[in-house]
């Protein structure tokens, strides 16, 4: 017992140590918090996010990844800059078909296990944009791409707990999306070095 | 589409080549099984039905494991092919007519086919008499057929509140209907593919199933087709039989039943008699199992869907075309 104490004491020091040495020079803070999302069982999939940054933000060099496996998307609800190229691949073993019917729809077809196809999700006119993304040959699939501005976003875990690493010192107003409830933006302040805290309650 | 040597034996073309020896005695049985059949089997004019479509199509012996074997699956561990049960009687009966078959130049226009006989054939011994299989291990084949169905679409978006273009949905549509006649041909990770299938039997299959998913209009575009009996037997052996059993192996020894090794499709044929054979699989005829040789109903499930003649048709095919290994 005492011995596995120690282990986890020094194994905390350690990664103190590393997560310290590897923390970015600039003056960045973070934002960190916990969502509850009434009337639901799961407080996972909320995308936490800065309504708006300053600067012009460039997408992921390579694409995220939504991927099909068990009838079901995964990760349920992914969120990403605008611009950025989603690369939906087919883990299962049956054919899938993946479209959604929000803003610019698209359909990318039905295609078979080890196989993918890319969609990119070029232009938002007022963020964040939601696509649902279904299948049309598994009407019980369902899974959520959410386009935003930048990249201060985070998606809550089943605890409801969040933190968007790497936020510039500043002001901002912090909003939540989910696919069912939702909640009013909060004003928050990033100061350097620090973890701005911010935590959200959503209902109808 | 060609036919080879056999299939223009089973045609009736060439009946030197038919062996002509074992076949006869069996013909007789299944005049017998046929002339016992209940009097609200013949078969009705229906007026209202297209007529039936001639089609191309090569028998070939039914070869290699059975599916179980090949999947390496235990039969006690699957619900594949053992959805045989209670289930309405097929759409359309087949009357011979024996003093023409004894003779007769026209053995391939003895069934008339529709889709759902083909899916009762081919396909429900999984998939169950309403489609829906049995989860996870059988899918719903309900929602890949209504996936090819872009009016179908259109609505389910329209009723979830998220509407769909003509186009997208029409888009849509081909993609599923490319993927079902894709799986069908080449099956799945445990489906088998369905290779014998061929030209309007697939469509009529189809037709069937776009009735059975409830897609709007679809039971007014059924498809009937004419086959022979060896044809119709394939079918059977194929789609059904050769899940469990394979096609060359041991016969039906006691011991080995327990064990579950499944008697070989070449077995019947030789040990047992086409009344044999038909009461087992229409009626559940108890066999003997176990060191003892008791009597028992077996794990055989009981494929009170299929006729008389279907699987008289099954044994037949099973003399013309010997199993292969």
């Amino acid at each position: 017992m005492i011995r596995r104490m120690i282990y986890a004491i020094a194994f905390s020091f350690a990664l103190a140590v590393t997560m310290a040495a590897s923390a970015p020079p600039q003056a960045d803070g973070s934002i960190t918090g916990t969502v509850k999302v009434t009337g639901q069982s799961s407080n996972a999939d909320v995308v936490v996010y800065v309504e708006h940054a300053a600067g012009v933000f460039k997408p992921a060099a390579t694409p995220a990844v939504m991927d099909q496996k068990n009838m079901k998307f995964i990760p349920h609800v992914l969120p990403v800059v605008v611009g950025t190229t989603v690369k939906f691949t087919n883990s299962d073993t049956l054919a899938h078909n993946v479209f959604s019917p929000d803003h610019d729809k698209y359909n990318l077809g039905t295609f078979g296990p080890g196989l993918s196809k890319d969609h990119a999700f070029a232009k938002c006119a007022t963020f964040p944009c939601a696509y649902v993304q279904l299948c049309m040959i598994h009407p019980e699939m369902e899974g959520f791409i959410v386009v935003v501005q930048n990249p201060y976003v985070a998606t809550t875990n089943d605890a409801g707990q969040f933190t968007i690493q790497g936020v510039p010192a500043g002001q901002y107003q912090v909003a939540v999306w989910h696919p069912k409830s939702k909640a009013p933006a909060k004003a928050v302040t990033v100061v350097a070095g620090k973890a701005a805290t911010v935590d959200f309650t959503l209902g109808k | 589409m060609s036919r080879d040597a056999l299939g223009r034996c089973a045609a009736g073309n060439r009946r030197a080549r038919f062996p002509v020896v074992s076949v006869l005695p069996a013909l007789a049985l299944l005049a017998a099984a046929s002339a016992a059949a209940p009097p609200a089997r013949s078969r009705v004019a229906q007026p209202a039905l297209s007529k039936p479509r001639v089609i191309t199509f090569t028998v070939t012996p039914v070869s290699g494991p059975s599916w179980l074997n090949h999947l390496n699956i235990s039969f006690d561990a699957t619900s594949m092919g053992r959805m045989g049960q209670n289930t309405p009687p097929p759409t359309v009966r087949y009357e011979p007519k024996w003093n023409q078959l004894a003779g007769s130049e026209d053995l391939d226009e003895r069934f008339i086919l529709s889709g759902s006989d083909l899916y009762r054939l081919d396909c429900e011994s999984c998939h169950q008499p309403d489609g829906r299989g049995s989860p996870p291990e059988i899918r719903s084949l309900i929602e890949p057929i209504q996936a090819t169905s872009a009016a179908f679409l259109e609505q389910r978006m329209k009723a979830a509140g998220r509407p769909i273009t003509s186009a997208m949905a029409r888009d849509m549509a081909a993609g599923g209907e490319a993927a079902v006649r894709d799986r069908l041909k080449h099956g799945g990770q445990k489906m088998p593919p369905f290779e014998h299938l061929e030209g309007e039997e697939v469509e009529a299959l189809l037709a069937f199933l776009r009735q059975l998913a409830g897609i709007p209009g679809a039971a007014g575009q059924q498809i009937r087709i004419t086959e022979p009996y060896t044809r119709v037997g394939e079918h059977l052996v194929k789609g059904t039989c050769h899940i469990c059993h394979s096609a060359t192996g041991p016969g039906t020894d006691p011991q080995a039943l327990l064990r579950n090794v499944l008697p070989s499709l070449a077995s019947f044929p030789r040990e047992k008699t086409i009344f044999q054979v038909m009461k087992k699989v229409r009626a559940g005829a108890p066999i003997e199992m176990g060191p003892l040789r008791q009597l028992s109903g077996g794990r055989m499930p009981v494929f009170s869907y299929l006729t008389d003649e279907e699987v008289a048709a099954a044994y037949l095919c099973l003399i013309i075309y010997p199993p292969r290994q």
